[in-house]
């Protein structure tokens, strides 16, 4: 067993965890925050995606062990202080950018790394991006449209109805 | 639904609880596994009472709070267990209708319920739906032999057709004649579903299936080789559609042509997504390649990979 | 997977000690060993991270003007930091996988993997680059042995990859629809001495140089120096994503294109 601390959502947290423990494993049993998804456990779907020192990483395929000392930040984290949904969160709900919820926290946090690199990106950018995550509900549309809006870009004229 | 060749009832079922306080539960026989049954469920029954959508919760799921129900199936959970819903919520009615009776010392015949409110009709007597909810549970000199307090009711729905949605999909495409490469570059639907209650999840609905269905065409492939071993164990093998494979969409309902037969005059419109696109997405590539001259080409079994387009290209 | 012990190295030499113990192995972003390990495909008894290694760790310009990159430095570094020396391969970088891939994959575990539809052996091939370990200077040439196979030794780490700078270059990657990765890719990079092709996700050996497509872009390099060429389907790989004609055909289709936008 090894002993890991890391910064999760700004609190300090540590645990005893085997060489094989992932961040996903050690995020949603050891602490508890269950809002990270595991889908594929194959680093392809992008639900487990969780913040890492500010870079988005696929937290089923890295180990907890090896990240020791990192700074952490979980779907949990992303509300604003007052409990209130953040900008990207509202913008989900608004666009209606989740059906069955799977993929969101994971959509979420990758969208949030893409508007910290790039704050207003066109619609190409934002497909390229999410190329890492995928949903089997919303066939994309209303995610792509949530994430234009929550970069402040006017969606009234994408194709609704 | 039995005489249409099911064989058996193809009901579904819902229990209506007020309770004291005017907030209501529904339990439902449907499953809501993102298709948004807690938002339209509840619209259907605060539009019917009268009362705000939060005063509602849908209990879905949980085999020992919910009546025996069929499912999420077959594009079927509004049409038929929101029918069933809407059912209870007569059977709730009526019965508001007996105790707003009792209350407002008028016949029953007398009491119309419009807007949340019961009232003796042709008077300004009128009690409000919540006042009605209490009284049920505080039930005040109720004539017990025909005026059970409590307010609580199950309806089972058995359609007595399917719903008949209709709609036609567009799908413009672009294929790199160098590689089979098959670009979607607009997508286009419309479906006449009946009313619709609820556009943007409708809209959801759709853009769904016609991913699924995009992908079921373009790449979604569970193949076997001669031995009967699976070659698309993993997700390095199997496809799935992602963002950039898509386009937005654009999704009409416009036409809107009741259904007949249930109360809510609904249709199914949960898998039209999937059942529309493969065909268009087919039907376009084959399109562009008689455009291009490939007469000769016809068909190509889905899923329509860049490998599978270019060989039929060569042929 | 199996359970395993957990060291992290500080320095290239704390590394190899590590490694030289009993059957260690090297971990680099993880991308593909955690996956690996996940299907028991692999079970060391110790993994040595090498991720918080400084030395291994950037990219910079030595005084020859090659761009050398640290073993351990991820692709989303590789992106950000080469574009103003090397844009070829910071753009192949930067379509490795997906965002989330590329903030932990490295340099050196893609070479090392050797994957035969991997990205960075076509750079590492078509750049006539040198793979510089604890031990030795391996070229590029010498270090490709065929898929999933490299003239690594065991314990052996790739601490640093130095690309020469070609003139022109580019890479075109024709990805595979599930995984992504190349179905085919091709790197054409434009020296003074000559053209160097490098094609990957094609052939059961893994990653090679097209030699014709070399000769006739040195003589005049334009997409139209390769309309004789053909690329034989012999030693092409077939499989649910492509026969080997349609891989032999990728490559001069992939070739041209990486031509044309080279020049
Ligand atoms: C979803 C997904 C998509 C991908 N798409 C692509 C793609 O399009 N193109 C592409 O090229 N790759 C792709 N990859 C692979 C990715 O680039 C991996 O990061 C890479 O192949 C392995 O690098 P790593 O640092 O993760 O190595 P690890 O997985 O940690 O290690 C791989 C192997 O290399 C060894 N190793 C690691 N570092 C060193 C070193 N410095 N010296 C010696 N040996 C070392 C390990 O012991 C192991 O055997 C993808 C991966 C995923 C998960
Ligand atoms: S669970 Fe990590 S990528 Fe799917
Ligand atoms: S909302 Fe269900 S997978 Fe994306």
């Amino acid at each position: 067993m090894t002993q890991v601390t890391m910064t999760v959502n700004g609190k300090s947290v540590s645990g005893q965890v085997e060489g094989r423990t992932l961040l996903a494993e050690f995020l949603r049993e050891d602490l508890r925050l269950t809002g990270t998804h595991i889908g594929c456990d194959t680093s392809q779907c992008g639900a487990c995606i969780v913040h890492v020192n500010g870079n988005a990483i696929k937290s089923c395929t890295a180990l907890a062990a090896d990240l020791d000392g990192a700074e952490v930040r979980t779907i949990e984290g992303m509300a604003n202080a007052d409990g209130s949904l953040s900008v990207i969160q509202q913008a989900f709900q608004d666009h209606h950018g989740l059906q069955c919820g799977f993929c969101t926290p994971g959509m979420v946090m990758t969208a949030a790394a893409l508007l910290k690199e790039n704050p207003k990106p066109s619609e190409a950018e934002i497909r390229a991006y999410l190329e890492g995550n995928i949903c089997r509900c919303t066939g994309y549309h209303n995610i792509v449209k949530a994430i234009m809006a929550a970069s402040g870009q006017d969606v009234s004229a994408i194709a609704a109805e | 639904m039995g005489q249409l060749g099911s064989r058996v009832g193809l009901y579904d079922a819902a229990t209506v609880r007020v309770s004291a306080t005017g907030t209501i539960q529904v339990m439902t026989g449907a499953h809501s596994h993102g298709q948004g049954h807690e938002t339209v469920f509840a619209q259907v029954v605060a539009d019917k009472l009268g009362i705000a959508e939060a005063a509602v919760e849908i209990v879905h799921g949980d085999t020992s709070k919910i009546p025996f129900g069929m499912g999420s199936y077959g594009s079927r959970s509004l049409a038929v267990c929101g029918s069933a819903m809407d059912r209870a919520l007569d059977k709730i009615i009526a019965k508001g209708k007996k105790i707003a009776a009792h209350m407002l010392e008028a016949a029953e015949g007398d009491i119309t319920f419009e807007n949340g409110s019961f009232s003796v009709t042709g008077t300004d007597k009128a009690k409000s739906f919540g006042e009605i909810a209490f009284s049920a549970y505080v039930p005040h000199n109720y004539p017990l032999e025909t005026l059970e307090p409590g307010l609580e009711e199950t309806a089972f729905y058995d359609p007595n057709n399917f719903t008949y949605p209709a709609g036609a999909y567009l799908c413009e495409v672009e294929i790199d004649p160098d590689t089979g490469k098959v670009t979607i570059c607009s997508f286009t639907c419309a479906d006449d579903f009946g009313n619709v209650m609820n556009p943007m999840v409708v809209e959801g609905q759709v853009h769904g299936g016609v991913a699924q269905g995009i992908g079921q065409a373009l790449v979604e492939h569970t193949a076997y080789d001669e031995n009967g071993q699976l070659l698309t164990a993993s997700y390095m093998d199997y496809a799935m559609p992602r963002a950039d494979d898509l386009p937005f969409y654009q999704v009409d309902h416009s036409c809107v042509t009741p259904c007949s037969h249930n109360p809510l005059g609904v249709k199914g419109c949960g898998e039209a997504g999937a059942i529309g696109s493969p065909p268009a997405v087919v039907n376009a590539v084959i399109d562009a390649l008689h455009r291009a001259g490939m007469d000769h080409v016809d068909h190509i079994d889905m899923p329509l990979t860049p490998a599978r387009v270019w060989a039929a290209m060569q042929a | 997977m199996y359970n395993f012990e957990f060291a992290k190295a500080k320095t290239i030499a704390d590394a190899v000690k590590a490694l030289s113990s009993g059957d260690a192995q090297a971990l680099g972003g993880g991308q593909t060993l955690l996956p690996t390990m996940k299907q028991r495909l692999a079970a060391p008894t110790t993994l040595v991270s090498l991720n918080a290694i400084p030395e291994m760790i950037g990219v910079c310009v030595n005084d020859a003007g090659e761009v050398c990159i640290g073993g351990a430095t991820t692709h989303a570094t590789v992106a950000r930091e080469a574009a103003a020396h090397y844009p070829a391969l910071a753009a192949l970088a930067s379509h490795i996988g997906d965002p989330a891939v590329r903030n932990r994959g490295t340099i050196g575990g893609s070479l090392a993997n050797n994957d035969p539809s991997a990205c960075y052996p076509a750079a590492a091939l078509g750049s006539g680059a040198v793979i510089k370990t604890n031990a030795r200077d391996i070229a590029a040439d010498d270090y490709f042995l065929g898929m999933f196979t490299t003239a690594l030794d065991e314990g052996e780490i790739i601490t640093e990859v130095r690309f020469p700078v070609p003139q022109k270059a580019n890479y075109q990657k024709f990805v595979q629809p599930a995984s992504r990765f190349a179905l085919v890719g091709v790197y054409v990079a434009k020296y003074a001495g000559g053209v160097r092709v490098a094609v990957t996700g094609a052939a059961s050996d893994g990653v090679f140089r097209w030699a014709e497509a070399e000769a006739a872009l040195s003589a005049d390099f334009a997409a139209t120096a390769l309309d004789a060429l053909a690329v034989p389907g012999n030693d092409m790989i077939a499989d649910l994503h492509g026969s080997a004609d349609y891989r032999a055909h990728l490559v001069k289709v992939m070739t041209k294109r990486a031509v044309a936008a080279a020049a």
